[in-house]
């Protein structure tokens, strides 16, 4: 039987099985979570957003099936000339795009009445390139040339990104420099970076925190001066609203939690069902719910890692690595938020959060990363049977 | 081969040590993943386990709270569609200065809005000036004050109009600007109708707003607010709760008019007899729609007003109205005929050691129980009873008991009191109570209940039941009709439901109640005047007059019962003081009831009005349309167009008016409308005041005419 089901899922099961762990932990939390949007947008049907979710997830696992069986040197390739097209779409997304929250971060999609979130799938598109890129430069990694030009892409794909999500672009951007040391670009050039960096965002919210921004209405920049004023406790407003509703949650929940759809947190929580979800997580399932979240994550960063202990090439450790760092960071993230160590940000769970396209981008990922620990693994048998043929 | 496994070798070398240095680094990023991990689940582990008792439940009630918001309450309708109750909206204009919107809204801009919008509020409300509004909202922004009520109780017509004022355009999140609805009950006619129509207040509910509270009251719904800085509270949008859900409207049979009628008369017979309280209930015979409902009780200051519903609370012992139970059983048993005489010994004799008395002795030795009933002769229906029923009380009893007298009458106002009628088993049943109660004493039954047993009579027998609602809505929309309903299909024969209804037509005629004889229609009815008794014993001078009947007696529309509890000012007999109430309400329905005017058999030629001055083409145009005729004195009437009217008594008569192109006209008697066309084409300025008709004009009739000349006019109503 497991014989069978590793011919049909191929690859790590550990992997699958933590894609099956997290889908099936956010149709129950999301279900939960839509209660009262269900009730203020669709009339009462709460059926519509669970059915939505779980419809866009089934989507995603097909394309994550797919993804799976292809061998993943094939990504190498097809990573240039989507990372072209990704920055191209982002490009539209900042001219046309829709505005939700005041920030244009999703492009409609003519015609299916969805829109899909440009960021998702350049995040995906960079990271496919970085580690192209770094696999083919192992040779001269140390170089500045090297650096310089990874950087070059980063920052267009990060610059292209930021002003309308800033923390989308500082996850990718932290993400990016991570893949960039795992992949042995000099750490000189790369603490150089993080100095400059730290430098830059301090003056950034220095900066921010002394701004007049009456004159800014039509940008984030108020935005992100009033979190950044939220997180260091100096505004009463709707952000620590936010937090402090999101920590009643973990706080009521207790051990074991309230019990699946007993939150109560949701009605007070803005996004319930996204960027508060681990919230919810904690409020239903408890201490132990939100453990075994982070149990997941970190056992698949684990798990990557033994991909890159057996890989081969360069190209499917740092493509498998960069996929698994993205996307648990970003869970992390989500994570800190909802406990109140980060500031407020509208980071999503991978696969947990309602989402639209995003959750079929990250199903992709997961297929990606699939795809390099089939591949790894179907030579290593071939590379063991070899020897037998040619005695 | 060597070589290239040499190769491949040299090649691979630097590969194993790059994945052992990809690998160091990848550990040492997922130690750090490991780190936050662990961070996250430790301080996820301090909220829940650590002092911060911060956030415990109480923390948030204390912070949030879930509020209803009212539903509007529905309207109450009387039987034209006239409102006689009405939740308004009112809206409060509610301002947060730092709104997201206004917070990224450029300096520049929001201040050239804020300065127009102050405009604006100032023209608007003038109590505050312009630098007020503005020094007001300065420091509204100033202070960061997320959430104030700027203006209470603003009208739907204000608020249409502010929509498009500067700020309150952007709406809530980008203008801060929005309003919060609430509902005002208004009551339409003032004190009329008042304990009928009802209230709610304090868990208290009176009248159709009490029995109807439900349909009305619709279902609030919830939304939560978060405190925010000086104890106010900020509606919080996340996934609002539930909306409300607004009330039904109900429309009743009331008639507007019908009611005023009703509760004049009755006011004006209660003060002249300087009675206790009373009430006048007007019900439709075939359909047993209550028309109008008055109840007025006597203040200490000597005025009455509506404070208790005694037509359906108060059950009392009825009096002579009584009478027609006792009437129709003898009549429907069989027992005796209207023509039957009894003994009444010119109007007293001794019963079981009590006296038995009529209002006044009598001028005859015997009366037939026809004669009884219409001279109200206390002896002669309680010797009748005696007579035929004093074997077999039970007998009369059951007439009461099948007209569901011992019941209280289903209605749309429920009654607080319960009737009550004796039977031979009750333990209080004595030798005397079947004569007595045969005469309208040892029972207890309330208006309403007496009003729906003649409502029978005249109904030809149908016993209706009586309400007050006759549609149920929701906006605009009909849910549900009320249809009237029959209680019991026939309460007596035929035969005895004629007798009845001639008796009753005699008592009007020569009866107790002659003084209600009118020449336009026939009345038929029965008088009632009861000693009230406090307790067990009955006062001296303590009455109660009760009169009711219905019209026209050949054809009966309304059935009408009023009832004057001790009136202290000599006369006490039912026709005296409660049949003048009966005759108000019977002229009014006689005069407006279409219903009731062809039975007359005549067809009145409308009597004609008093007629303006002014132009004969339009003059004609009306006249005509309401059937009116008219003669035109001469020819000459279309030499200037003008006429003046005279009224005969069934035409009008047009003369024509001489009005000169030269001279100022006589325009008084005209209409605003003819004199501004007659001086304005003569270039003569008009001012004005008042309404009605033209009783002075500034410039006397003839004055020369010349530019400039300016004119004022001075109205009244006729």
């Amino acid at each position: 039987m497991s014989r069978r089901l590793q011919h049909i899922f191929r690859g790590d099961p550990w992997i699958w099985a933590i894609v099956i762990a997290l889908s099936l932990i956010g149709i129950l939390a999301v279900y939960s979570a839509t209660g009262t949007l269900a009730f203020s947008k669709q009339g009462g049907n709460t059926e519509f957003y669970f059915l939505r979710h779980t419809g866009f997830l089934l989507i995603g696992l097909f394309f994550l099936y797919l993804c799976h069986l292809i061998n993943y040197q094939y990504f190498s390739r097809l990573s240039q000339l989507f990372l072209w097209i990704s920055i191209g779409l982002l490009v539209v997304t900042l001219a046309v795009g829709s505005e939700i929250n005041n920030a244009t971060r999703v492009l409609p999609i003519p015609g299916l009445g969805i829109t899909f979130q440009t960021s998702d799938m350049a995040k995906l598109f960079l990271i496919m390139y970085i580690a192209r890129y770094l696999s083919k430069n192992q040779d001269e990694i140390d170089s500045f040339k090297v650096f310089r030009n990874i950087l070059f892409v980063i920052l267009i794909v990060v610059g292209l990104i930021a002003p309308e999500n800033m923390s989308t672009a500082l996850v990718v951007f932290t993400t990016c420099c991570m893949l960039l040391f795992i992949g042995r670009i000099n750490t000189k050039y790369l603490a150089m970076l993080a100095g400059g960096g730290i430098l830059m965002f301090t003056i950034l919210v220095v900066v921010l925190l002394n701004l007049n921004t009456d004159n800014m209405g039509s940008t984030r920049i108020p935005t992100w001066k009033k979190r950044i004023e939220v997180f260091m406790g100096k505004d009463g407003g709707e952000g620590s609203y936010q937090q402090l509703q999101s920590k009643i949650a973990v706080a009521t929940g207790g051990i074991l939690g309230k019990g699946p759809g007993n939150s109560t947190q949701r009605n007070y929580l803005p996004h319930p069902y996204s960027d508060f979800i681990y919230a919810i997580i904690m409020e239903e399932y408890g201490w132990m719910g939100g453990a075994l979240l982070v149990g997941l994550f970190l056992l698949l960063i684990y798990r990557c890692l033994r991909i890159v202990i057996q890989s081969p090439r360069a190209f499917g450790a740092l493509l498998a690595l960069g996929l698994c760092f993205s996307m648990s960071f970003q869970a992390f993230v989500n994570m800190g938020v909802a406990v109140g160590i980060l500031p407020v940000t509208g980071l999503t769970i991978p696969l947990v959060s309602m989402g639209g396209t995003s959750l079929v981008f990250n199903s992709i990922a997961f297929g990606v990363i699939l795809a390099v620990s089939r591949t790894i693994e179907e030579d290593r048998k071939k590379e063991k049977e070899e020897p037998v043929a040619a005695a | 081969m060597s070589t290239t496994r040499k190769k491949s070798k040299a090649a691979a070398k630097p590969k194993v040590n790059t994945r052992r240095a990809i690998l160091v680094r990848a550990y040492l990023v997922f130690g750090l993943a490991l780190v936050f991990g662990v961070a996250v689940l430790v301080s996820a582990a301090r909220l829940q386990l650590g002092s911060d008792k911060q956030f415990s439940e109480a923390l948030k009630q204390k912070n949030t709270r879930v509020v209803d918001v009212r539903a509007v309450r529905g309207n109450i309708y009387a039987d034209d569609g006239s409102l006689l109750a009405t939740s308004i909206p009112r809206y409060d204009l509610v301002f947060d200065a730092w709104s997201d919107g206004i917070a990224s809204m450029p300096g520049n801009i929001y201040k050239r809005r804020m300065d127009s919008l102050c405009l604006f509020m100032a023209a608007q409300f003038p109590d505050k000036t312009l630098e007020t509004w503005k020094s007001y909202f300065a420091n509204l922004r100033k202070n960061k004050v997320r959430y104030v009520v700027v203006r209470k109780d603003l009208g739907f017509d204000v608020v249409k109009r502010m929509k498009t004022w500067p700020l309150i355009d952007l709406g809530k999140f980008k203008g801060g600007f929005w309003y919060e609805e609430h509902g005002k009950r208004l009551y339409f006619m003032g004190d009329l109708a008042r304990r009928t129509i009802g209230y709610i207040k304090d868990s208290v509910a009176i009248g159709l707003e009490g029995a109807f509270d439900s349909l009305l009251r619709g279902r609030d719904g919830k939304r939560m607010e978060q405190r925010m800085p000086g104890n106010t509270w900020r509606p919080v949008q996340v996934g609002n709760y539930k909306d409300p859900l607004n009330g039904y409207d109900i429309v009743t049979t009331l008639d507007v008019n019908l009611q005023d009628v009703a509760q004049n008369a009755l006011n004006k017979v209660l003060a002249d007899n300087e009675a206790d309280h009373g009430c006048a209930v007007v019900m439709e015979v075939s359909t047993g729609a209550i028309k109008a409902m008055a109840n007025l009780k006597r203040g200490k200051d000597g005025t009455y007003g509506e404070t208790q519903n005694f037509a359906v609370d108060e059950f009392s012992e009825p009096g002579s109205t009584f009478k027609l139970l006792a009437t129709l059983a003898l009549l429907e048993d069989g027992l005796a005929k209207p023509t039957d005489s009894v003994d009444i010994n010119w109007g007293e004799v001794k019963m079981f050691g009590e006296t038995m008395k009529d209002a006044h002795k009598q001028p005859k030795r015997f009366f037939t129980l026809q004669e009884s009933f219409e001279q109200s002769s206390n002896v002669g229906i309680s010797r009748m009873v005696l007579k035929h029923y004093g074997k077999q009380p039970g007998k009369l009893v059951d007439h009461a008991l099948r007209l569901g007298l011992n019941l209280k009458p289903e209605f749309d106002i429920r009654s607080s009191g319960q009737p009550r009628i004796k039977t031979p088993k009750s333990p209080d049943w004595s030798n005397t109570t079947l004569p007595w109660m045969s005469i309208g004493y040892e029972t207890k039954v309330s208006p309403m209940q007496i009003l729906m047993m003649y409502n029978a009579v005249a109904n030809n027998g149908r016993m209706m039941k009586p309400y007050m609602v006759k549609e149920i809505r929701k906006e605009g929309l009909t849910i549900s009709k009320i249809e009237p309903r029959v209680l019991d299909e026939k309460i007596a024969g035929e035969e005895t439901i004629a007798a009845l209804r001639k008796m009753m037509e005699g008592v009007v005629d020569h009866g107790t109640a002659k003084n209600l004889k009118s020449e336009d229609f026939l009345i038929a009815g029965k008088t009632g005047t009861a000693k009230i008794s406090k307790g067990k014993k009955y006062e001296e001078g303590s009455y109660k007059a009760s009169f009711v009947g219905y019209f026209p007696a050949d054809k009966p529309q309304y059935t009408v019962i009023v009832v004057i509890n001790e009136p202290r000012k000599g006369a006490y007999y039912g026709g005296l003081v409660a049949g003048p109430v009966f005759r108000d309400i019977a002229e009014k329905l006689y005069a407006t009831s279409t219903a009731i005017l062809p039975t007359l058999g005549t067809n009145p030629l409308p009597n004609a009005p008093y007629v303006l001055k002014g132009n004969l083409g339009m003059t004609k145009v009306v006249l005509n349309s309401l059937g009116i005729s008219s003669q035109a004195d001469s020819g000459q009437t279309g030499v200037t167009g003008w006429i003046e009217a005279r009224k005969k008594e069934y035409s009008v008569a047009l003369s024509p008016l001489s009005v000169s192109p030269k001279q100022v006209p006589d325009v008084r008697g005209m209409g605003l409308r003819d004199a501004i066309q007659l001086l304005e084409n003569r270039r003569v300025a008009v001012t004005y005041d008042g309404y009605g008709r033209i009783t002075q004009q500034s410039l006397p009739p003839g004055t020369a005419l010349q530019d400039g000349l300016k004119i004022h006019l001075t109205l009244e109503p006729f």
